[in-house]
């Protein structure tokens, strides 16, 4: 049994991080390991993990609490899962104290080629993660020796809803049976290319009648677009087509939002992974995506629409390429899977979601603490 | 002791003086003073209350017809909460205080259950127990938690752990040593608060005195009890919503800080 000292993003309104850091840390208290969770955003809302989870405000209180712990608490190894830069700040405060410590760092690569700055930091680690098999080959392009730690989902949790479950939800919801639902789940921000989706439904709205836009989105991010403005630009009337919900919803309410949905659709630019398209998957719906990055492995063989990007540029923040797709090549794609039903391909889906069980990332993880601290 | 007792029987020794500082709000205290034989069932107490100079005339009467053999006392001026405690505790002789607000209502039992604490291990130096809002509270969400036990975030900075959760949540369940309780409901031993020289007047009208005097029995080894099975509700502010009062938070601060800068333990993280 080890003491992790464990270090995220674990904000309750919505954290790509917080859908992988519990379902991990509860397979490691499983295995017999104590943790104790620093988690940035976490407002000390009411929980009942078996874990401590310690609320942390910035990665300054994050550095002093690891000083603090380390003195407190001892810890065997640090497990932290944060975005690249991030574990730049925690690695420099680790390094400082003495004796050193194991880090295992779990991390996205969201776009190619990994930027050798970013290849430098992931080098100090004890273990390096890649939450898609996309990154993990990036990562080791640059020498790093990175290994694939594949996300799992809850299929018991995400499941397609009955016929029955269905009309029920549309119907409160205030759906038509020939509506079109298209859903998004994307955080309001340049990478998720939300202006493009909302130009991709105003075009495919020309062929599909009935055609109707759900976003789950966080509308009111100050980095993001002001969205209802854009989507006048785009002259999706807003109560006609366009559905705004903002996120951090429960879980109930979210699966809902899947299962009323006749397609789902993802135009992101680049993507870590895209956690949104395997909730999808599992929920039985046909899904569209930008075909770049970590969502390529997630459709491909089949599973889903991948769209053909229309260009690349490097990018300032991803510090890599982001693609870009045509609104009328995505409305394309979302005609041909509104207009038809694909069981082949839902069912493809489906056993591929139903083989990512969270058991696998967790039986990893704890060999590797278990050969790193004998 | 307990009102029914009769005056010409054995009388036996006062076990609890129960401290009530009082400013405004009769209706609260009232009901504070209802609930208080349930609350300490075979615990012998008397209630020493200090009416803080209210605005409103009328709580001797309330606290004398309550129980008959309180000690009560009205200021010319009003004192401040440290102060008020200060001098009405020196009414009694009891061997254990407790401090309570008038807007503070204990359930069945909790007093008894908080004397035990303090009788089974001599190095509990103060118990508190689990405080809820209550109905109609501006504070927080009926029946949610107000106070399990203060603590230290990394900053330094005293917070209440698990406000807002659930009374039957796992952890707010479990008896815990936190860094300190709330002055609101706080029961100590008379000697060790005798010896500390009670709360620190120099916090004026209030807050952070009860920090400070949990520190200050930290600092002799005694320990901070957070009694779970102790409960109450606590209206938070009662005296001041009604009455416009303002506290010097932010005066107590910088001197609660000033007092116990780098003697302030980071707790927060083995509660959680």
């Amino acid at each position: 049994m080890a003491k992790i000292l464990y270090i995220s993003d674990m904000d309750i309104t919505g954290s790509g991080y917080m859908n992988i850091s519990i379902p991990l840390c509860l397979g490691l208290v499983e295995k017999g390991h104590e943790i104790i969770v620093l988690g940035l955003a976490y407002k000390n809302s009411e929980h009942h993990f078996p874990f401590k989870l310690v609320a942390m405000k910035t990665f300054i209180e994050v550095g002093a609490a690891v000083h603090n712990l380390r003195l407190l608490w001892k810890p065997d190894l640090i497990i932290a899962a944060l975005d690249i830069p991030w574990h730049d700040l925690i690695l420099r405060q680790v390094i400082r104290d003495q004796p050193a410590i194991p880090y295992f760092g779990i991390f996205p690569v969201e776009g190619d080629p990994l930027c050798m700055d970013w290849a430098m930091i992931l080098m100090q680690m004890t273990k390096q993660y890649a939450i898609s098999q996309f990154g993990t080959d990036e990562c080791q392009k640059q020498g790093v020796m990175a290994e694939h730690f594949q996300v799992g989902i809850d299929t018991v949790a995400w499941r397609p809803p009955t016929p029955e479950e269905r009309k029920a939800l549309r119907d409160a919801a205030g759906f038509e049976e020939e509506d079109r639902i298209v859903l998004t789940v994307a955080d309001n921000q340049e990478r998720k290319a939300l202006g493009i989706a909302f130009q991709s439904i105003a075009e495919a709205r020309k062929t599909i009648p009935h055609l109707k836009y759900a976003l789950v989105t966080r509308e009111n991010n100050t980095q993001g677009f002001k969205l209802r403005s854009l989507a006048s630009r785009d002259d999706i009337a807003i109560h006609d087509i366009l559905y705004i919900f903002e996120r951090g919803m429960e879980f109930k309410k979210l699966w809902s939002m899947y299962a009323i949905a006749d397609a789902f659709f993802l135009p992101s630019k680049a993507e870590g992974l895209g956690m949104p398209l395997l909730e999808a998957m599992a929920v039985g719906l046909p899904c569209v995506a930008t075909n770049c990055s970590g969502m390529s492995e997630l459709l491909s063989d089949g599973r889903g629409y991948l769209i053909k990007p229309e260009f690349v540029y490097p990018d300032v923040f991803g510090n890599a390429n982001r693609y870009m797709i045509a609104p009328w090549r995505a409305a394309e794609c979302l005609e041909l899977v509104l207009n038809a039903k694909h069981p082949q391909m839902v069912q493809d889906a489906l056993d591929y979601v139903q083989a990512r069980s969270w058991q696998i990332p967790v039986d990893m993880i704890d060999k590797a603490i278990k050969d790193t601290i004998k | 002791m307990t009102k029914d007792t009769p005056a010409t029987k054995f009388q036996p020794p006062v076990q609890l003086d129960i401290v009530i500082p009082i400013y405004g709000r009769l209706d609260f205290l009232e009901h504070c003073l209802y609930n208080l034989p349930k609350a300490a069932k075979d615990i012998v107490f008397r209630v020493c209350a200090l009416d803080n100079a209210s605005p409103e005339v009328g709580a001797d009467k309330i606290v004398m017809k309550a129980f008959p053999n309180a000690y009560f006392r009205r200021s010319r001026e009003n004192l401040g909460f440290p102060k008020g405690c200060n001098v009405a505790m020196r009414m009694g002789h009891a061997p254990l205080v407790l401090f309570l607000n008038t807007d503070c209502f204990l359930e069945k039992n909790s007093i008894q259950i908080m004397v035990e604490d303090m009788i089974i291990d001599p190095q509990v130096g103060a118990v508190g127990p689990k405080l809820l809002f209550p109905e109609g509270s501006p504070n927080g969400t009926a029946e949610k938690i107000q106070h399990a036990g203060l603590d230290t975030n990394i900053n330094g900075e005293i917070i209440h752990t698990f406000i807002g959760w659930s009374a039957d949540n796992e952890r707010v369940m479990k008896q815990a040593e936190p860094l300190a309780l709330t002055g609101a409901c706080l029961m100590t031993r008379r000697r060790l608060f005798v010896e500390a020289k009670g709360f620190l007047e120099d916090y004026g009208m209030g807050t952070y005195e009860d920090v400070d005097y949990c520190l200050t029995l930290r600092a002799s080894d005694y320990k901070i009890i957070y009694e779970p099975r102790a409960i109450g509700y606590h209206y938070v502010g009662a005296s001041a919503i009604e009455n416009k009062m303002q506290f010097p938070l932010n005066q107590n601060y910088q001197l609660f800080r000033l007092r116990w800068n780098n003697r302030i333990p980071w707790t927060e993280w083995s509660r959680q």
